[in-house]
């Protein structure tokens, strides 16, 4: 069990940093190819007519989800080590509807917005500012809020935890479910496309 | 207004409908299959996932403290991200990212004859008022992702990918506010 | 028309892996699987044991880099312990604060507990586990109470300094009516005092 090699010290801050960059670097060149620079792309999601940001992330999240827990059966990886939230039930859910809400308002989210002002898009760069400033909203507000901000906790929880499944069953259960919204997301872009057409 | 318009879109003959010509970008599942492996290098190499709304906070927290450092250092929210005074902005794993996001956008742009200085937007609205939407939006996205710990890339993406309760739940959520609140400004898209 | 072909091959490896994981089990199982071939190996490098003067030396530069366990029971821990050390039961291991990327090192009385949670640890795949070479009998006779009559002039000065330092004290041959098994050295410190544990608790956030 090497994996991942920077919890076990195979090398330190410094190169974490650079691969900080070249990561972020995979991460934005795979964001731009998908075409989520450009807000109308994002935000048709929302309207049926080009499902690419479900499409998208779904697959990314099944790949990265097959690769972890296969590397975790077979004692590559030490799943433990790598690093997640714990849940706050509340805050999340309320943070997610304002998030969403925010999305197809402002037609990004962070990470996208970034690749957006990257390749010239005004709004994407005004959308990156508006990001700053809501954050700073909240950290004024901070004070005040942060009952709410840590209520509901309910510690470092997983699906398969939760749900008192084997993690392989929820593994199985998360793709079958992304493939369905693979199928579904295919049928209504067409029906949308015939739709327009029909117009 | 117009004279806004031809200044910051390049091209007049902007206002499309909500479309998409396939050959422009690549097949959504095979970029995010792609996406997904520079998410497990990040999670086999470093143990941690990607995130984009944590780079913001460190700048945001950055300069309050330059500004007004006791102000900063009173509230828990900005100090968090700053560490004591021995941390650095450019020491953090997610500004690095982020700017690397930056350069993976602008690279795959470039590649593609897909860089123009421009303002995305639908057919029906003034670039004014895309542009002040566009700040709302982001400002709300913002909020939420510090209340959720996190943003699409951070919680949807690196939390779903390990099975995280509460990523999934915001997930959910994100999908839900959208599809709620997209009838009510589909003035902005389509 | 989109040829469907690439969507088609990508659904086709989702089913696959999709079944295999539904039948595959649990990355975090509760049967360990023993290596013996890894096992074995392992054992021959060398690199799995500390002896006493070794960790007194480690112990006395202040070097952090490592857990040190105490496997005895609480009653014993309690006391005297090895300064550093933190009270796990072989029980508990797997289900403790340890980390399979720290530095661990075991000891219990003598070598046979230790020697169990060993085997243990390394087929949970902690990467770097250690015992403390005869245990704490072994930290008796090198490290607080050690004979130095047959020792050389200047290893005798060191072996008596490291004694002295955790309260010990060196045998002198000559007293042999001296009782065979000293007391050990009353502990002042406050009980529970666990080394900082290495790099997993450091300050960094990794959130997004």
């Amino acid at each position: 069990m090497n994996f991942p090699l920077f919890k076990f010290g195979f090398f330190g801050d410094e190169v974490s940093l650079v691969l900080a960059f070249v990561i972020g670097i995979g991460f934005g060149f795979a964001l731009e190819r998908a075409g989520f620079g450009n807000a109308r792309l994002l935000a048709a999601q929302f309207y049926f007519t080009d499902m690419r940001v479900l499409k998208v992330m779904f697959s990314a999240i099944v790949t990265a989800m097959f690769g972890v827990y296969f590397f975790g059966l077979f004692g590559i990886l030490d799943i433990s080590l790598i690093y997640t939230t714990d849940t706050f039930m509340l805050p999340q859910v309320i943070g997610g509807l304002i998030l969403g809400i925010g999305f197809v308002i402002g037609g990004y989210c962070p990470g996208t917005s970034a690749v957006s002002l990257a390749t010239g898009r005004i709004d994407g760069l005004v959308y990156f500012i508006g990001v700053a400033a809501g954050v700073f909203v909240f950290g004024e507000l901070f004070p005040l809020i942060e009952n709410f901000f840590v209520s509901g906790s309910m510690g470092n929880v997983s699906l398969p935890g939760y749900f008192n499944l084997s993690y392989g069953f929820v593994v199985f259960a998360v793709a079958i479910m992304a493939l369905g919204a693979f199928i579904a997301a295919e049928w209504g872009e067409k029906k949308m496309a015939k739709k327009a057409e029909g117009k | 207004m117009s004279v806004l318009s031809d200044i910051l879109v390049s091209d007049k003959h902007h206002s499309e409908a909500v479309s998409h010509s396939p050959k422009a970008y690549s097949n959504p599942y095979v970029t995010g299959v792609a996406l997904g492996l520079v998410l497990l290098a990040a999670f086999v190499l470093v143990g941690r996932g990607l995130g984009a709304s944590g780079a913001v906070s460190s700048a945001v927290a950055t300069v309050v403290s330059s500004v007004a450092p006791e102000h900063a250092k009173a509230n828990s929210f900005y100090s968090s991200y700053l560490g004591g005074g021995t941390f650095g902005l450019f020491k953090d794993w997610l500004v690095l990212e982020v700017l690397g996001v930056m350069v993976g956008g602008f690279l795959s742009g470039i590649l593609a004859h897909r860089i123009k200085r421009t303002v995305e937007k639908g057919p029906r609205i003034s670039v004014r008022n895309r542009l002040f939407f566009a700040f709302i939006g982001g400002g709300l996205m913002g909020f939420g992702a510090k209340l959720a710990r996190g943003c699409t890339s951070g919680q949807a993406l690196t939390g779903g990918a390990l099975l995280n309760l509460g990523s999934w739940a915001f997930m959910m959520m994100v999908f839900a506010g959208a599809y709620a609140t997209a009838y009510f400004v589909r003035r902005l898209w389509i | 028309m989109k040829k469907p072909k690439i969507e088609l091959i990508l659904a086709i490896l989702l089913l696959f892996f999709a079944v295999i994981a539904l039948f595959a089990g649990d990355p975090y199982s509760s049967t360990l699987k023993i290596n013996p071939m890894e096992l074995s190996l392992n054992s021959n490098k060398g690199h799995d044991k500390v002896t006493p003067t070794e960790l007194a030396e480690l112990l006395i530069a202040g070097d952090q880099e490592y857990v040190l366990v105490d496997l005895r029971a609480e009653e014993e821990y309690l006391q005297y312990f090895i300064p550093g050390a933190i009270n796990i039961s072989p029980m508990n291991l797997l289900n403790s604060d340890l980390m399979k990327n720290q530095r661990i090192i075991l000891y219990s009385s003598d070598d046979l507990e230790s020697g169990k949670s060993w085997i243990l640890l390394k087929a949970a795949k902690y990467k770097d586990v250690r015992i403390l070479s005869g245990g704490l009998d072994g930290w008796k006779n090198n490290v607080l109470y050690p004979e130095i009559q047959a020792l050389s002039e200047n290893k005798r000065s060191k072996i008596s300094q490291i004694s002295f330092h955790f309260g010990g004290q060196p045998k002198s041959d000559a007293v042999g009516s001296q009782t065979v098994s000293p007391d050990l050295p009353k502990i002042q410190a406050p009980v529970n005092v666990p080394l900082s544990k290495p790099k997993p608790a450091r300050k960094k956030r990794e959130g997004c």
